[in-house]
């Protein structure tokens, strides 16, 4: 339900910037407001996003999209998205298949081992090649698990960096829709959370992941030595302080936002107020004009924002789509060699499997996190204008 | 981190020479002995890294979060005078747009009264955002093509109006003030009352509302 909530949400905030007749009637303002707008930074950015993602969006130009958006032109539709990311991961499985079938040759050469451990003359003799084969397979689990953390850290790094060269972007066009006092509180927040945010979840979160991960599997080499509650422990560590980040980060912005916004239209209610009541006669006309213009700033906020939030899922999907693919891959392997009867295998590749979703989800989460601070600041613009 | 990260590595050696010795070991009442022995060993690490942990700086770990507090994205005076300056150019535009407006319902105003022959209707607005005066109308010039009116009135079908070249501030320009023109008195008459009405309209004096005229 809570997918489907957040979209709706995000339909509902995102639906008033949209609307045809503003589109239609702004398109001219739209393209020379953009042309004087400073997007260097973040067209630099998608200038040099990864080959995988300019592969899937050819010809990706920030400042066309944006145009495109502004003028309700974008030809993208949601099922050849939806086929694209499919095909994706089918593809990183199929890639994938050589890591499982290392992983299911080594789980069945365990379960003969320790099936034959009986016909050594001393049990320990299997018991030893059984541990060895264990902890091959061991490393080569810990190894691409170490790769898929990696992929989140760099993940949250473009996404952090995207978003230093985004914000200052949409804060300008804040101001230019009159949300002065908004941009002035949000700048400070905004800037150090996000880059706090990723500092943490980059230097904290994903190394605690991996290390419950790791002591985890550790917990699986024997039944008679357990760390896995340590393991555990740190999990709901990061979990948590994941938790408690996401609801400050959302808490501030949305607090400090609103009281911003609420400012902004008080001033810009008092200005239009003495436009109407101190320029005779024709004071409302004067003000109607503003307000027009102002119409087509707010539509190029609102289209850079979309932009930028598309952007965001652009730099997400794909290593998300990896990392899944890769739990995938993990939890198949285990499924498919719980039969064979090794239970303590099958469990280490399933808690890799989850790990790995674990990890998914930090990096989703973050990507959530950005997608409402962009959310919140377009939704701020339309606040400010709506309450006039 | 770096504690945490030792710790793990720690943990992981003595799991793995546990389960070694483990089997190893003779089978027999040693390897009850050996657990408790490596499980205190694990306790022992737990414990110093947690102490670690407690004798850490924790605002060793700040500085790169405070560093960069006044660091991320660039200044917030760059961000408000980049927007103040889009702003100024959407109200450049509004103006505009309200003067071309005014001219409109000026223009059509004039017309109203047919027999003035306003052809043309310029507003000048109050451009100076600081002053109190900002958006007001400055200045009213009305445009009254005399030729028009003469035909009419000589019952001439009369030909549309041409267009006129404006050089203004030049020796013999096309546009004469009433003084300087022989204009018919009913239409001085006619012309007067649309001057009126129009600062009377628009809350303005009437010297604020000038009158040129063309093809005299």
């Amino acid at each position: 339900m809570k997918p489907v909530f957040f979209f709706l949400l995000i339909c509902f905030i995102l639906l008033p910037l949209s609307g045809p007749a503003v589109a239609a009637a702004a398109d001219g303002p739209v393209d020379e407001q953009l042309s004087g707008l400073d997007m260097s930074s973040v067209e630099e950015f998608v200038n040099q996003l990864d080959a995988e993602i300019t592969e899937a969006v050819p010809q990706l130009n920030f400042r066309d999209m944006v145009k495109k958006i502004a003028s309700r032109d974008v030809d993208w539709r949601p099922v050849d998205l939806f086929n694209n990311c499919l095909h994706y991961i089918f593809r990183e499985v199929v890639a994938n298949l050589d890591l499982l079938g290392k992983l299911i040759v080594l789980a069945i050469i365990c379960v003969v081992l320790q099936n034959l451990v009986s016909a050594f003359e001393k049990g320990t003799t299997g018991q030893l090649t059984y541990m060895v084969t264990f902890l091959v397979l061991i490393t080569i689990a810990v190894g691409s698990f170490g790769l898929a953390v990696q992929l989140g850290r760099e993940v949250v790094d473009k996404m952090v960096i995207f978003m230093q060269a985004l914000l200052p972007v949409m804060l300008t066009l804040m101001v230019a829709v009159g949300g002065i006092t908004s941009a002035a509180i949000l700048h400070p927040i905004i800037f150090v959370s996000i880059t706090a945010i990723g500092t943490i979840i980059k230097n904290v979160i994903l190394p605690l992941i991996f290390f419950a991960a790791v002591l985890d599997i550790i917990s699986h080499l024997s039944s008679r030595f357990q760390v896995s509650r340590l393991g555990g422990l740190m999990k709901t560590c990061a979990m948590s302080a994941l938790g408690i980040l996401s609801t400050l980060f959302l808490g501030l912005l949305a607090l400090q936002g609103v009281a911003g916004a609420v400012g902004d239209s008080l001033a810009v209610r008092t200005a239009k107020f003495a436009a109407d009541a101190f320029i005779p006669v024709v004071g409302g006309v004067f003000s109607e004009a503003l307000e027009a213009v102002v119409g087509s700033s707010l539509l190029l906020k609102n289209a850079v924002g979309i932009g930028g939030l598309i952007v965001i899922c652009l730099i997400m999907v794909i290593p998300l789509l990896k990392i899944i693919s890769l739990a995938f891959i993990y939890k198949l392997a285990g499924a498919l060699i719980q039969p064979v009867g090794d239970n303590q295998l099958g469990d280490c590749l399933d808690g890799l499997g989850n790990s790995l979703l674990t990890i998914f989800g930090a990096v989703a989460t973050v990507g959530l996190l950005f997608f409402f601070a962009v959310t919140i600041v377009l939704a701020l613009g339309n606040f400010t204008v709506m309450l006039r | 981190m770096e504690i945490i990260k030792n710790l793990v590595q720690t943990l992981i050696i003595i799991v793995i020479l546990a389960v070694f010795l483990d089997m190893l070991l003779p089978t027999g009442q040693m390897k009850p002995y050996v657990k408790m022995v490596m499980g205190l060993l694990i306790i022992i690490a737990v414990l110093q890294a947690i102490s670690g942990l407690l004798q850490q700086d924790w605002l060793q770990g700040v500085p790169r979060v405070k560093a960069q507090a006044g660091g991320p994205g660039p200044p917030l005076e760059e961000i408000v005078t980049a927007g103040k300056q889009l702003q100024l150019e959407n109200q450049n535009k509004a103006l505009e747009k309200y003067r071309q407006g005014i001219s409109a319902q000026v223009l059509s105003l004039a017309k109203l009264s047919p027999e003035a022959k306003v052809v043309d209707a310029d507003v000048k607005i109050s451009d100076e955002s600081e002053k109190e005066s900002y958006g007001r109308i400055a200045h009213i010039t009305l445009t009254v093509d005399l030729s028009a009116g003469q035909a009419e009135n000589s019952g001439e079908t009369g030909d549309p109006i041409q267009p006129v070249q404006i050089n203004v501030g030049e020796s013999g320009s096309s546009f004469k003030n009433t003084q300087e023109v022989d204009i018919p008195p009913e239409l001085i008459g006619e012309i007067k009352k649309v001057k009126e009405y129009i600062a009377g309209f628009y809350n303005l004096s009437p010297d604020q509302v000038s009158i040129n005229y063309i093809n005299p």
